[in-house]
């Protein structure tokens, strides 16, 4: 696996940062005097700038750098939050998105050189307002920004680092553009001028920082760095934590100590001398004279700021490249089904020792499982974010007005999942928007409020997340779909449907009750391959909808996509695997309760007639039972409950997915594959589908024999 | 392009750098100075940079080497005034004002320090 390089990371970042510019953006049009927001922007633009400049991104920088300047006299005060400046800005974050991502063309220049204007109006007409009293604004500036803090901040570059195109300089001025600083060389790698070779690398620093900011500001300053260098950032005095008494900051022995230049022994060694500590290690070559002059300020720094506490902080977060996360998972994958093999072979050996270690392998490989999982795990909030800004531009575009609502944002889904959900997503949501909620004349015609309400919410349940997205608009016209559907033949006027029958509908290929294409959702086009891309996620989707009152589109989608807990099932010499989630119980085959209802397979469940599929016959395996008496495992679909005729019910199993190629593609009932403990492949059954399937056979069926 | 001029004087050797003391030119800065070396015994060695355009972090750890080498042969460096003002600027930033004592140096001080600290001095004067 190839590590990135710090240019394709600062990429990746500041598109990220500026994801996070339009998410504040859109907050900062709600709450125009948060200056929080401002300074969020603020920082991300400045970030955004800065690093371009080391990678040497003038058309960035100087682009971000009108921008960053807007931003620093708002939060200065000097200029108001109006909604022209959100549209300009939102426009040049997605102006700077294009030329990250080097989306250069005629129009991208001309779109820069007429927001380069429009930012520079802005620039002219604060400049022009008067500043006020300095000192005044000196001590509110004081006063709003908090407590001092002071960071000690080592800083050790990869050695290739000039190589790479990056120059340590720019990093240590940003450092300083923080607050006041103490910046020390360390010389002590640096060997005579024939040994070494000069387009490396052997300086590093310790640099003192006194500064009201927090550590993660400081941090975002590595940010491209972080994973070829050392960096190690310590709070060694916090203002807001000083009582004010006199106070003698720790002893140069205790600060080498904790800075890794000495061990305990040396300090007791040398102690026992009674001499002049920090001279006698420095003369008795345990440290250079440098790390005695960094050690020396630093204690006259911290006692200067008559330190009562130390505090420190340490990362507890690092960034990880995904790919890593899916080989990680992929391994975990291989792990499982490992133990699987490992848990046959002991069952079948039945040796107490083996037995002892498979069941203690088991239960490590579920843990590490579990946690290799939720490291996957993402908050539904990441793609939430990205809706805020399609809704406000698509109400702008319609002349209507909606509200974003969303809960759950913290509900957590596999990453995978997220990326695939995110298109079916926005697709619904424009739907809503266009087809759903009126304008603002109609809705208040109708006595509704003119501005109507979208809602997103996610949460979990069981082993999947339901994903909602409700609208208070006009809700679906039922006997338009019917003469929709009359007119385009794919239903006739003898047929009877219900309700639900009718609205799922639309998820018919090219089914549309627009008269017109609009540019928001097109022509019918979607709703069909948003099902069935749900439906490749192992999810489904359900409409409920009321004339007039709007509607609620239901995703249910399994929580992860790579291992699922699986019942292991046998018909004839096959093993097939039912997700356990759907799995209500299982029960004997008992043919005096089977029954044909209109045509149809059912058998009396607790008084209750449930339609069953055989497996068997499913699959057309021919040849007499193996297994008696046979079983049923009761699954619940969509709401509705289903009997799956199977040999023999075998046992729960950890099932690790695997995808079955292009091959299979065209088998609707197969929704992969897993291998199991023996080395045998058991096919993962889709039961919506084989259901869904079923009913269609079955009416068919009947047809035939009404003709 | 970097130009390397030197100057035999009486007591000491100058050393000329024209254009750029960046890291495209390192190594034949680099190269230069070794071949120099080799010829010094007990001598002052005057760096000017008075007729640089440019100057990085390498220009400046190679100076801190060459500073090393030196040492070791009694050699002492000196920058000949008026050093460059990116020189200075880039000295002050990585952080050798901090310095209060130098092992390398015959006088116990940093060179590098003692050009920042008599830079400040002439500007008080001025």
């Amino acid at each position: 696996m190839s590590e990135s390089t710090p240019y394709e990371t600062y990429l990746v970042e500041a598109a990220e940062l500026l994801d996070n510019v339009e998410e504040s953006l859109l907050s900062l049009e709600k709450n125009p005097k948060d200056l929080n927001t401002v300074n969020m922007i603020f920082r991300a633009l400045h970030t955004i700038k800065g690093s371009g400049s080391m990678f040497g991104l003038e058309r960035i920088v100087r682009f971000s750098h009108d921008l960053e300047n807007i931003f620093d006299a708002i939060r200065k005060e000097k200029q108001e939050v109006d909604k022209d400046l959100i549209d300009l800005t939102l426009r040049s974050a997605d102006h700077l998105k294009n030329l990250i991502h080097e989306n250069i063309s005629e129009e991208m220049d001309r779109e820069e050189v007429s927001l380069m204007e429009r930012l520079k109006k802005y620039l002219y007409q604060f400049e022009k307002t008067p500043v006020q009293n300095n000192l005044n604004q000196i001590m509110e500036e004081k006063n709003k920004n908090g407590k001092q803090k002071t960071y000690r901040i080592i800083f050790k570059p990869q050695r290739e680092i000039f190589l790479r195109g990056i120059n340590p300089v720019h990093l240590i001025h940003q450092v300083k553009e923080l607050g006041n600083t103490l910046v020390f060389t360390h010389n002590d790698e640096l060997t005579g001028i024939e040994q070494m070779n000069p387009e490396l690398c052997y300086l590093y620093w310790t640099i003192l920082l006194t500064t009201n900011k927090n550590i993660d500001e400081i941090k975002d300053i590595f940010i491209f760095v972080e994973d070829s260098s050392l960096i190690k950032i310590d709070m060694i005095y916090d203002e807001g934590m000083d009582d004010g008494e006199d106070f003698v900051y720790k002893k140069i022995g205790d600060i080498l100590l904790e800075r890794g230049s000495i061990t305990k022994e040396d300090i007791v060694q040398i102690l026992n001398e009674q001499k002049k500590f920090g001279e006698l290690a420095v003369k008795k070559g345990i440290i250079s004279s440098s790390e005695l002059d960094v050690a020396l300020v630093e204690q006259k720094c911290v006692q200067e700021n008559k330190i009562k506490h130390k505090n420190l902080v340490s990362s507890q977060y690092i960034r990880v490249e995904s790919q890593r996360l899916d080989f990680l998972a992929n391994m975990v994958g291989e792990l499982v089904t490992l133990q699987a093999r490992l848990s046959q072979y002991a069952q079948n050996l039945n040796e107490g020792e083996l037995t002892l270690l498979s069941e203690t392998f088991e239960r490590l490989a579920m843990e590490l499982r579990d946690v290799t999982m939720s490291i996957r795990m993402l908050p539904i909030s990441v793609i939430y974010k990205t809706f805020n800004r399609l809704v406000r531009d698509l109400s702008l575009d319609l002349k209507k007005e909606v509200d974003l609502i969303t809960y759950g944002d913290d509900t957590e889904l596999d990453k995978n999942l997220i990326e695939s959900i995110k298109d079916p997503l926005m697709h619904l949501i424009r739907n809503s928007i266009d087809h759903g909620i009126e304008t603002a004349a109609e809705r208040e015609t109708l006595g509704k409020k003119a501005k109507g309400k979208l809602i997103l919410s996610a949460e979990h349940s069981g082993a999947s997340v339901l994903i909602k997205i409700m609208d208070d608009g006009g809700g679906i016209k039922i006997n338009k779909i019917r003469e929709k559907a009359l007119s385009l033949g794919i239903i006739n006027e003898n047929q009877t449907h219900s309700e639900k029958e009718l609205i799922d509908l639309i998820f018919h290929p090219g089914f549309s009750t627009k008269e017109s294409a609009t540019d928001v959702s097109g022509r019918g086009v979607g709703m069909d391959v948003v099902k069935q891309n749900i439906e490749k996620l192992r999810g489904n989707i359900e409409i409920e909808s009321e004339e007039g009152k709007g509607t609620t589109i239901t995703l249910k989608l399994p929580l992860t996509l790579a291992i699922i807990d699986g019942l292991l099932i046998k018909v004839a010499d096959e093993s097939y695997i039912v997700n356990l989630s759907i799995v209500e119980e299982c029960i004997e085959y008992n043919e005096k309760v089977i029954n044909k209802f209109h045509g149809r397979n059912v058998f009396n469940f607790r008084g209750h007639a449930i339609p069953y599929i055989d497996l068997r016959e499913l699959f057309e395996v021919e040849g007499e039972e193996v297994f008696e008496p046979r079983q049923v495992v009761i699954t619940r679909v969509e709401s509705q409950l289903i009997g799956l005729v199977v040999d023999k019910v075998i046992r729960q199993h950890q099932t690790v997915i695997k995808s079955l190629g292009r091959m299979f593609n065209q088998i609707d009932e197969i929704s992969g594959a897993s291998i199991l403990g023996n080395g045998d492949i058991a096919m993962i059954l889709d039961i919506n589908k084989i259901y869904k399937k079923n009913q269609d056979d079955e009416k068919k069926k009947v047809l035939k024999n009404l003709d | 392009m970097l130009k390397i001029e030197t100057e035999k004087k009486e007591d000491s050797i100058w050393i000329k750098l024209i254009g750029k003391a960046t890291v495209e030119h390192i190594l034949s800065l680099k190269e230069s100075l070794i071949s120099l070396l080799t010829q010094l015994k007990n001598t002052r060695v005057e760096i000017l940079t008075s007729e640089l355009t440019h100057a990085d972090i390498s220009f400046i750890q190679l100076l801190a080497s060459l500073c090393r080498s030196f040492s070791e042969k009694e050699v002492t460096l000196h920058f000949q005034d008026p050093v460059h003002e990116q020189v200075i600027e880039l000295i002050k930033l990585l952080g050798y004002q901090m310095y209060s004592n130098c092992m390398i140096h015959l006088d116990n001080q940093c060179v590098l320090k003692k050009t920042i600290d008599k830079n400040r001095e002439k500007n008080r004067h001025e």
